[in-house]
């Protein structure tokens, strides 16, 4: 299976800090790979390399098996990689519905109805489709972000800590639309802190800790707390 | 005493200078939101069109006219292209002291080219019969004070709608509030400062038009005051939103007719001190802005 995002001896560096070294990492075509990890090893850094935001020191971003390197996120979000950024980002004086028009900016193509993404998968975003976007409650806002993400039609959908800060029956709902998400056919990578339930959804998750990959671990893992242990304080 | 001064002469003279700083805090406004960038040179760019208007003087009107918003609008754009972007991800300080530098060598340069003739000021006399005075319910209004409010009322009007109806205009709102998510959404940085300086010059070469009818002596001084107190006014009014912006600019403008109608003539020149009192009264009340709300509030708490 060839990788439709794929990090090569990714470095990234604040100044002499070291915040991601020599990483590798493969998302497949229909896969959802997750990426744990405790605060600070490097995980946001790591997306915010994919997408342009911060230049990585050395190594490489492959999309589809092009380097996106040096190139702007408008330019990265255009070719197909969207990220749902923490604290979800949405734009509170707008409304729900604009917030979701802004997604289509990345559209790479047009279709009948291109919020449609975002409705069926969150029919409360239809309702509130009039509502100020700051109006809505934080689960609301998560789903808003998530689907103001999808309306774009990405390939790869990254997801910066999606359950931060939301109740466990929302964390439910949400890592229930990453499985819809990912069987509609779009490739996910999602960074948690949520480390067991992340095992246990994604086709394969990566542990980083100390800006470097540690491990690799496969759902099978989820249930096995010696190892989930090992992963995080080897 | 002071409100018994305040007549139907004066309201239609302050209300028509509100207008003119309206359109120049909205030329502000929209390019501070996108780039979070203080433009002192805004009015430099006025009196470039002021000048091209005088240098034109011989020529038709319209053609006059369609000069000076070429030349504003291209200087607009230069500007942008070589200063503002190079220097998009300085400090704010940078960038305004940067804004500062543009200001003075416009005006340098504005000298150079206006001392020629061996004098300094240039006549831009094409549209002076504009200053005319048309008698409305024993008022006296100037065909100028009219288009002035009629210009303002359009421009906003039209500007108001492009921003809530089209997908430039949602992009532009969205890179005011948050510029990276924005970018992260696909949103073209490059488009929407494009358009918001483009906008921002065409609300200049307006503003020319109109300031070189009530002011028709063109130097290189031309609208710098005028910059000064709109900046001010901007300020006043919240310069985080476009709207409580040129709410501030129409609020100075608006006040500095009313005070200025109310000093007696020989006290006139007390002027900017009542006006700047008035400003630093509002400072002190209102901190965030006097038309700021919500966040305003949150502000005044700390």
């Amino acid at each position: 299976m060839t990788a439709v995002l794929e990090l090569r001896n990714l470095d990234v560096a604040y100044g002499s800090v070291s915040a991601v070294r020599r990483l590798n990492l493969e998302v497949g075509h229909g896969e959802l790979v997750g990426l744990i990890g405790p605060n600070g090893a490097g995980k946001s850094t790591t997306l915010h390399a994919i997408m342009g935001l911060v230049p990585p020191a050395a190594g490489d971003v492959l999309f589809a098996g092009q380097s996106v390197r040096g190139r702007t996120p408008e330019s990265i979000a255009r070719a197909g990689i969207a990220l749902v950024p923490e604290g979800r980002r949405i734009f509170g004086e707008l409304s729900v519905e604009e917030n979701l028009r802004l997604g289509l900016a990345a559209r790479r193509r047009n279709g009948a109805d291109p919020l449609a993404a975002a409705y069926d998968l969150f029919p409360m975003l239809a309702d509130f489709r009039d509502r100020q976007a700051g109006a809505l409650s934080g689960g609301q806002q998560q789903q808003l972000a998530i689907g103001r993400a999808l309306v774009a039609a990405p390939d790869v959908l990254l997801l910066d800590e999606p359950s931060l800060g939301l109740s466990p029956t929302l964390v439910d709902a949400v890592f229930g639309a990453l499985t819809e998400i990912r069987d509609r056919g779009v490739s996910i990578l999602l960074v948690e802190q949520r480390a067991q339930r992340t095992v246990a959804l994604a086709d394969r998750t990566y542990v980083l800790a100390n800006a470097e990959s540690r491990m690799t671990l496969t759902p099978a893992d989820a249930n096995d707390t010696d190892k989930m242990i090992q992963a995080y304080l080897a | 005493m002071i409100l018994a001064a305040v007549d139907a002469q004066t309201l239609v003279d302050a209300i028509g200078l509100g207008a003119v700083y309206a359109l120049m805090a909205v030329g502000i406004g929209l390019v501070f939101g996108v780039l979070r960038l203080v433009n002192f040179a805004y009015g430099q760019l006025v009196m470039a069109g002021a000048y091209t208007l005088a240098f034109t003087s011989g020529w038709p009107v319209a053609g006059g006219i369609a000069a000076c918003f070429v030349v504003v609008i291209a200087l607009s754009l230069a500007m942008e292209r070589a200063v503002f972007r190079p220097l998009r991800t300085q400090s704010p300080a940078v960038m305004l002291v940067t804004t500062f530098a543009v200001a003075f060598l416009l005006q340098n340069i504005a000298l150079i080219l206006d001392i020629r003739d061996g004098t300094i000021g240039e006549p831009a006399s094409s549209l002076v019969q504009l200053n005319q005075v048309v008698t409305i319910g024993g008022v006296d209004v100037r065909k100028v004070t009219i288009l002035a409010v009629a210009v303002a009322v359009v421009a906003l009007g039209l500007l108001a709608l492009l921003l809530a109806r089209t997908t430039i205009g949602l992009h532009m709102r969205a890179a005011s509030a948050d510029f990276r998510t924005a970018r992260l959404l696909g949103v073209r940085a490059n488009t929407v400062i494009g358009v918001a300086v483009l906008l921002s010059g065409v609300l200049a070469a307006t503003v020319a038009v109109i300031l070189t009818v009530q002011f028709p002596l063109v130097s290189p001084d031309f609208a710098l005051r005028e910059t000064i107190v709109v900046l001010v006014g901007v300020v006043v009014g919240g310069i985080d939103r476009l709207w409580t912006a040129t709410l501030g600019g129409f609020a100075i403008g608006f006040a500095t007719g009313v005070i200025n109608g109310a000093l007696p003539t020989d006290k006139t020149v007390f002027l900017p001190s009542a006006v700047f009192a008035l400003v630093i009264l509002v400072l002190v009340l209102r901190p965030a802005g006097l038309f700021a709300r919500g966040r305003a509030a949150v502000v005044d708490r700390v």
